[in-house]
């Protein structure tokens, strides 16, 4: 079975192989050669011939018309490898016609007696921002003769008459005529046009204009993506579409982002489907969740990426577009000239914030404190330590703070080659990316190479494929904020005298607090992962009839991670270690995809209608390998071969799915006014039983241009609008893989028998994988009812959606009672449960003044989002903080109120502590008492951007914010309770504990009075430490300065740019922790839990400020 | 245009795509509905039954937290102190993750117990074997069950797999017939065990392990009589007797203090030595042991699978019970001062019992630990300590030698549940309680036999001394000679259940020993809130929590 599969695959790797050769073979050829071979050619020729064969052979194009020369005229020819213009002169010479060749390699063949009236007009057009604009359209109004503008925005076009209105356009531009009236030089600057309704947008299987679009779709283009400088491309996703909402629950480079569309759609997995170059991609995040897969794609290759959001759109996607769909477009070549682009930023990042802790004397102080209001005045290690400090006025003083953070250097090289003819174009990449994390011991570095081809071979058949390869190496810090601000500030960093060279807890002063040198830890242990991925995909597209067109797309997407670890033996007092340890992992992902689509593009007077008909088969399979030893002589020696040895272990694990689906989409407009699309997928899934395993997901969508009405060409100010509606079910299948299937679990239980005391496998029946026969898809039905407005030409645009979608039968496990055998949690059975309600506005607005030298715009966009469990039969899902039950939004906080704190004396509690509110009255606090008490989804997520440029310089600012939103600040516990938490001994704390409260002297205080352990076993399920975590972020800064075109020509350049940038400059907040942008812990991975353990503070990672600067070439 | 013709027939036929494609089972594990053919799928349930027991070395297992049965059950006796008070101020909640964990383990050995009693009728093997998994399944599904019924009282009994819809409405059963349920199982396991195993079969359930667990659970019942006859059959059967020294070393204080440690201690262990040419007793597994979990030095995989204790067949007591600033550990149980006090003076001018200094490390000893590296060289340390007076002492029964290894400080070191001197002091119990003995021994005899092997005085001697009654005697040999094993708190309650304290000159109510006991509470452990929650509440809280 396996080794079938595995056949498949290497003719997969063949094929793209060769074709991948093949096609560098004919981008070279197409460059290089100069000379004209046309012996072969069947004498006599007509020019027509003759001129298609020099076509053929070479880079240049003929422009010319047919009724100004006799094209089937036939010429004697005799050359063997002649110069081009060898020929052409020859030829020409004979007939009444002569050339021009102009700078884009096209050659103009005219009359020659028109030659003298005519005019040659030159000029060059730039966009509103000064930058050259290439691949512009020039074109004698009403006639079809017209050139295209070169890579630094000239043109040169010859008019029959000063007569003549040049039409100049361009995508995403307003289309500017100009009379010739004479003028032999004419420079146009064009406006872009925000609405931008020719504006190409891909969705899926396809591309469509933006004009047309029913659902609901953003955009977000390279520029804004690269404003953003981040080593992953999910990370720019942040603030720059409504509906998205990105959480970056980590500043560690590398560390996965969340993406949220629309809402929190279901309690297991509810990230987006991520599809490149049309090939749904795999983003499993591992157990651990320490890596983040999208990092291997670097974000300057990406041309686009469009998200989908509604049911119309993702509808296609069917079972697996649930929770939206993001499209990633990789950039392909242009026709023109060959063009290089290098950009290259270099930057440091800052810890932003610290926490205010105790220093030594404090911290000694305030333990003595402690101990002597407890009656316990005699604990030796706070009493030394402060008479050490007494006496000889030396103790260490240790900011761990410091001490484990850095300023650490980012930098980030990129260089593009791409360019194109008629018939073909390319583009590679090469990139590198390296970051340090500000806590020692991160560390990211990236390699990669991208290349993008698409070739026309005769008339209808296109071929073309996208080929990425990166290398992603990872080192992760063991101990972050969480250890390194408990650990006592007595400990000092370092101890010459200790195997390792660092100092360790124990001993006179530090015996209590036993938390480990965090500095030691992370400089002695090295685990470092490597990540190899290779995503390579192919097509071929035929021409069967025009319109009528077939396109098969061959995928693979490959990952090897490779981890290895090395521990070695230290000493580091009571942490001490006596062992070295080696542990080493591989994980290979392999996802491949043959899909085969139809399209029929046909339009009929006022009806166009496209028909798109397709069939996929994806096929994943996931093979992991790990083992650790304690004994790295035999480790080396053995290679894990032979492992009787018991000090090393092994484990392997292999798994697979696979998914068939058969998808249609009907694209319809009348009038260009009144517009339909209807799609329909049906996807069998192995990850559902047989007789549950397939599903079919309709959708379809509405529009109505009412600006194109005739009752509204009155209403001046209004330039265009839109009305749009739709509605679709969606699906989602991620469960835990075999769920149908209950399985016997043979090697995690053993027991040992026998006089020599061996271990024996058990098999345990039910342990891991209680099986559930029926389950089935979770479906999502979902309304959009969208605006689309734009005023005043164009310069302001409005965008509105509101949506309602609802997720029925949603994938969970069923918290399973211990009684059926399973291991509760780990072996839960998957069943079809409740439902869940998100209800969204979106909100879109751009302005844009782009006239004259100072031009700016600005956009905002601002999502508003209800979550609500409508159902979930009854059931909670409880976690530490967080409970998700009926009537309440998924992963809400739950715990107990605090009610006051007790100052008076006479109440016969005691003083100085908190209280907490009985709720149900019974006279005593239980778990009972516990209620909703905030919740981790925001009410509103927002984002702003300014852009604004004046001569040659250019500025930009991008704000991010959430609001309404609670955190759990799990580290401020340990950190602000004046009381050994757990019986933590002595950890390090806040400053704030030295003003606990004292009767009379300070009554005021709301630090409650230190105690030994902790008072009270609720306080940590209190709203005590729920804070307000709304925030906003000034994300982004940026300043530029171009060379002035002039300079450039000079130069010979397009573009040089150098800017100076910061990214998270300030973040404006009430939240007391380091970092407000908390997301969910991805503790030991199943699926669900990162969902229901949302905005939880375990002493995040925070996000560091980074300055940068910069510079783009462009040749 | 015949091309197109010919492309358009194509292309519906690239399109078929098998919807074999799609069968993808689990190739990894095998699954539940095509297991069970031979006895080796047999043995291997079993094993996995028996695998439940090394969980409570660690049993993290609960998705949240990790419990510590050994801390659980010795920190609410008078005991131990533990570093969290929730255990030793009984402020424990039903969330407890360390309660959760027990009942966990206690109801998927059941679980486990139950498949292969279903299963086994239908696979095809010798008699003598299908008997023998028969018995020690029951045997596991008793004992299971003990567990259960002493910490929770009244609990819902399952004689077949319980699939998740049935326990949405499962109900407790009353503590009577749960110890009618017990009492079967081990009957039944009686009749069809050996008397011992040999080999590759040592460790396995017997019929003296049955025997006794049979007669503690009728002491348990204060059915004395009963218990009497089960504890005689474990007696006349032979097969048992306590671990001494011989005779020719009874002269020195040294002596005494091995005979006792070597019950516990496996002598096979790596790296231990005897400081003297004495010949090695005891050990793991020893004449004195009526049934123990098995354990050696294997770690699991680790993948965070080793952490939440999925198999690790190694102890994790020494890194729970270690000093935290001499070796790795994390002392999160501490000996009281109270059960120092109860030790006696000992022989030879030996300042206590030599039962103590196998149980507790003091002030001022020297702690001898093994190291597992490549030298494998015996170290040793003073124990000095500068913690606070109630965590002055450290444990030292069940985790000696000291094992100083990796973070995971994983160690082979089996752990005794039921012995031959628990056996006797629980027959002398019976005996105090008006139960008549058929092989001419009383409450003292047995008590001196078990004082004896320690070279401890006639208890005759101690009761004039301190004008105690037999009751006062056998409750107070009971605390020194099985301390830490995990009896205490549960033969205080019973105790106090069984009206047995009253008999006492002192101490005659239980709150006399844990001050922080709530009659009508603590009798009980909670049911876990989880289960509560997932049973939708048909499974009724105890009282109090």
């Amino acid at each position: 079975m396996f080794f079938k599969r595995a056949g498949k695959t290497i003719l997969i790797m063949k094929i793209i192989f060769i074709l991948l050769v093949l096609c560098f073979v004919n981008v070279s050829a197409s460059i290089f050669s100069q000379n004209i071979d046309v012996s072969h050619l069947e004498k006599p020729v007509t020019i027509n011939d003759l001129l298609k064969e020099i076509e053929k052979q070479s880079e240049f194009h003929f422009f010319y018309h047919d009724d100004l020369m006799d094209v089937n005229q036939e010429v004697e020819l005799n050359y063997k490898n002649a110069r081009m213009k060898t020929i052409l002169d020859d030829v020409l010479k004979k007939s009444d016609a002569t050339y021009k060749i102009m700078d884009n390699n096209l050659i103009i063949i005219t009359p020659r007696e028109n030659l003298q009236q005519e005019l040659e007009i030159t000029g060059s057009v730039i966009s509103h921002d000064g930058d050259p604009l290439t691949g512009v359209n020039v074109v004698i109004k009403g006639t079809t003769i017209g050139t295209v503008t070169d890579n630094a925005g000239n043109f040169t076009i010859t008019v029959r008459s000063a007569n003549d209105i040049i039409q100049i356009s361009y995508i995403g531009f307003l289309t500017e005529e100009i009379p010739v009236a004479g003028q032999t030089i004419i420079n146009v600057t064009l406006v872009p046009d925000i609405a931008d309704m020719e504006q190409v947008v891909v969705i899926g299987y396809g591309t469509q204009k933006k004009s047309d679009i029913t659902g609901s779709v953003s955009k977000i283009t390279s520029d804004e993506i690269m404003k953003t400088p981040n080593i992953g491309f999910d990370q720019a996703l942040q603030g720059r579409a409504s509906g998205v909402y990105v959480t970056q629950s980590s500043g560690r480079p590398g560390a996965p982002i969340s993406v949220k569309v629309r809402g929190i759609g279901t309690i297991n997995n509810s990230e987006p489907l991520y599809v490149v170059d049309g090939i749904p991609i795999v983003n499993d995040i591992d157990p651990g969740g320490e890596i983040n897969s999208l990092v291997t794609l670097n974000p300057d290759d990406i041309e686009s990426i469009e998200i989908l959001k509604d049911a119309s759109a993702t509808a296609i996607y069917g079972a697996r577009g649930a929770n939206g769909v993001v499209l990633i477009t990789t950039k392909r070549g242009a026709a023109g000239e060959s063009k290089l682009s290098i950009s290259s930023y270099y930057g440091k990042s800052y810890l932003p914030k610290k926490y205010d802790l105790l220093n030594s004397e404090e911290y000694a102080r305030f333990y003595r404190e402690l101990y002597t209001l407890n009656g316990q005045a005699d604990r030796a290690n706070i009493a030394t330590a402060l008479d050490l400090y007494d006496e000889r006025k030396e103790m260490y003083d240790t900011d761990w703070q410091d001490e484990i953070t850095r300023v650490a250097p980012v930098q980030d090289h990129n260089l593009t080659f791409s360019g194109g003819r008629e018939f073909s174009n390319y583009s590679f990449s090469g990139s590198y990316f390296k970051q340090d994390g500000i806590i020692i011991g991160s560390e990211i570095e990236r390699i990669s190479i991208r290349a993008n081809s698409d070739f026309q071979i005769k008339k209808r058949i296109k071929i073309g494929e996208s080929i990425l390869l990166s290398k992603v190496e990872q080192r992760n810090e063991e101990l972050g904020f969480f250890e390194a601000t408990r650990v006592s500030p007595l400990l000092p960093v370092y101890d010459p005298d200790n195997l390792g060279g660092y100092a360790g807890p124990g001993g006179e002063t530090t015996a209590r607090n036993d938390m480990t040198n965090p500095v030691a830890i992370n400089n002695l242990t090295d685990e470092v992962t490597n990540m190899y991925r290779m995503m390579a995909n192919l097509y071929a597209e035929l021409e069967i009839f025009n319109g009528f067109s077939y396109r098969i797309n061959a995928g693979s997407d490959y990952t090897f991670h490779s981890g290895d670890g090395f521990t070695p033996r230290y000493d580091l007092g009571i942490r001490s270690r006596n062992l070295e340890t080696l542990t080493r992992s591989s994980r290979e992902k392999k996802a491949y995809l043959i899909e085969h689509l139809l399209k029929y593009t046909k339009t009929l007077e006022n009806h166009d209608f496209t028909i798109l008909g397709g069939h996929t088969y994806q096929y994943y399979i996931n093979e992991t390998w790990s083992a650790v030893t304690d004994s790295v002589d035999e480790f080396t020696v053995i290679k894990f071969s032979g492992l009787e040895n018991k000090k090393t272990s092994v484990n392997d694990d292999m798994n697979e799915w696979a998914m068939i689906s058969y998808l249609g989409r009907f694209l319809y407009s009348y009038k260009d006014k009144y517009l339909l699309t209807a799609s329909l997928r049906r996807d069998g899934s192995s990850r559902f039983g047989s007789n549950k395993r397939w599903g079919n997901f309709p959708s379809f969508s509405v529009g109505w241009k009412f600006s194109k009405e005739e009752f509204m060409s009155n209403i001046g100010f209004l330039s265009s609008g839109k009305l749009r509606f739709s509605w679709g079910k969606t699906g989602n299948q991620e469960i835990k893989l075999y769920a149908p299937y209950s399985q016997i679990n043979t090697d995690r239980t053993y027991y040992v028998f026998g006089t020599s005391q061996e271990t024996y496998f058990g098999a345990a029946p039910d342990m891991f994988q209680k099986g559930n026969k029926d389950i089935q898809w979770e479906t999502t039905i979902q309304q959009n009812y969208g605006i689309d407005l734009y005023f005043l030409n164009n310069k302001l645009g409005l965008n509105i959606d509101y949506y309602i979608k609802k997720t029925d039968d949603m994938l969970m496990p069923l918290p399973t009672s211990s009684m059926a055998g399973v291991l509760r949690t780990f072996g839960d059975p998957w069943i079809n449960i409740g439902r869940v309600d998100n209800k969204g506005l979106e909100l879109n607005l751009t302005y844009r003044k782009l006239e004259g030298e100072f031009n700016y715009s600005v956009t905002a966009n601002g999502s508003i989002l209800r979550n609500k469990v409508v159902d979930l039969d009854d059931k909670e899902y409880r976690r530490d903080y967080t409970n998700t039950a009926e009537g309440h939004t998924i992963g809400s906080f739950y715990g107990f109120i605090i009610d006051e704190m007790i100052r008076d004396t006479l109440s016969g509690e005691t003083s100085g502590t908190y209280k907490m509110k009985d709720l149900n009255q019974d006279g005593r606090i239980t778990e009972d008492d516990q209620t909703f008490i905030g919740k981790s989804i925001p009410d509103f997520v927002y984002g702003l951007s300014f852009d604004c440029s004046y001569k040659i310089f250019d500025f930009s600012m991008f704000l991010y914010g959430i609001q309404g939103v609670h955190i759990y600040n799990d580290i401020g516990i340990k950190l602000g309770s004046p009381y050994n938490l757990h019986n933590e001994l002595d950890q390090n704390k806040l400053s704030s504990v030295l003003d606990y409260w004292k009767p009379e002297t300070n009554e005021g205080s709301d630090v409650p009075v230190p105690t030994v352990n902790e008072p009270n076993p609720y306080i940590e399920r209190s709203t005590l430490w729920l804070e307000n975590g709304s925030f906003l972020r000034i994300k982004n800064m940026q300043l530029g300065i171009s060379l002035p075109d002039k300079t450039l020509n000079k130069l010979n350049l397009d573009k040089l740019r150098f800017y100076i940038a910061v990214q998270n400059l300030y973040t404006f907040t009430k939240y007391s922790g380091l970092e407000p942008e908390v997301g969910s812990e991805s503790s030991v991975g199943w699926v669900g839990d990162p969902t229901l353990n949302n905005g939880i503070d375990k002493g995040t990672f925070p996000q560091a400020r980074t300055f940068m600067i910069g510079l783009q070439l462009e040749l | 245009m015949k091309n197109i013709y010919k492309i358009l027939i194509i292309i519906p036929l690239i399109f078929a795509c098998s919807e074999d494609l799609l069968d993808l089972e689990p190739t990894q594990q095998p699954l539940v509905e095509n297991y069970y053919k031979d006895e080796n799928d047999a043995l291997a349930t079993l094993t996995s039954c028996y695998g439940m027991l090394t969980w409570m070395e660690f049993f993290g297992v609960i998705d949240e937290g990790d419990g510590r049965y050994f801390m659980l059950i010795e920190g609410v006796s008078d005991d131990a102190n533990t570093e969290s008070t929730i255990y030793s101020d009984l402020t424990f909640t039903a969330a407890d993750g360390d309660v959760d964990g027990m009942f966990m383990i206690c109801f998927n050995g059941i679980h486990r117990c139950n498949k292969l009693l279903e299963v086994l009728p239908g696979i095809e093997m010798s008699s003598g074997l299908k008997d023998r998994i028969t018995g020690e399944a029951k045997f596991l599904r008793g004992l299971f069950y003990w567990f259960a019924v002493t910490m929770w009282g009244d609990m819902p009994i399952f004689d077949r797999i319980q699939e998740p819809a049935d326990l949405r409405t499962v109900v407790r059963d009353p503590e009577e017939e749960v110890w009618e349920f017990i009492e079967d199982n081990l009957k039944d396991a009686i009749e069809l065990l050996p008397e011992s195993y040999s080999g590759s079969d040592l460790g396995r359930a017997t019929k003296g392990a049955a025997r006794g667990l049979l007669g503690k659970c009728y002491l348990y019942q204060a059915k004395y009589e009963d218990a009497a006859r089960m504890f005689e059959a474990v007696i006349e059967s032979g097969n048992y007797e306590l671990v001494k020294y011989p005779e020719q070393y009874h002269k020195d204080s040294a002596a005494y203090k091995n005979a006792f440690q070597s019950v516990f201690m496996p002598i096979a262990f790596k790296g231990y030595k005897i400081t003297d040419d004495r010949p090695a007793v005891g050990g793991e597994n020893n004449i004195e042991s009526l049934f123990e979990v098995q354990l050696n030095n294997y770690v699991a995989p680790f993948d965070g699978g080793a952490w939440l204790g999925w198999g690790n067949t190694g102890s994790h007591r020494p890194l729970f019970l270690n000093a935290k600033n001499l070796l790795n550990g994390y002392a999160n149980v501490f000996p009281t001062q109270s059960l120092v006090d109860e030790f006696e003076p000992g022989p030879l001018g030996m300042h206590k019992d030599p039962r103590k200094y196998a149980t507790v490390w003091d002030v001022g000893d020297t702690l001898e630990y093994d190291i597992e590296d490549s030298t494998q060289n015996t170290y040793l340390r003073p124990y000095t300590t500068n913690l606070s007076p109630d965590q002055h002492y450290l444990i030292k029964k069940t985790v000696y030698p000291l094992f100083y290894g990796a973070d995971i400080t994983v160690a082979g070191y089996n752990w005794i549940l039921l012995r031959y001197a628990d056996i006797l002091l629980m027959y002398a119990e019976t005996l105090d309680n008006g139960a008549s003995s058929n092989i001419g021994e009383t409450a003292v005899s047995l008590i001196n036999r078990v004082r004896e092997r320690v070279g401890m005085p006639d208890v005759n001697q101690l009761m004039t001394e301190r004008s105690w009654n037999i009751t006062d005697a056998i409750i107070h040999e009971r605390r020194v000679e099985l301390a830490y094993e995990c009896n205490r708190f549960r033969d205080l309650v019973r105790w106090h259940k069984n009206g047995y304290l009253a008999n006492k000159t002192v101490g005659t109510v239980i709150t006399d020993y844990i001050p922080d006991f709530e009659a009508g509470k603590h009798e009980y452990f909670p049911i876990p809130t989880k289960e509560i929650i997932l049973t939708d509440g048909t499974l009724t809280q105890n009282n109090g929590y």
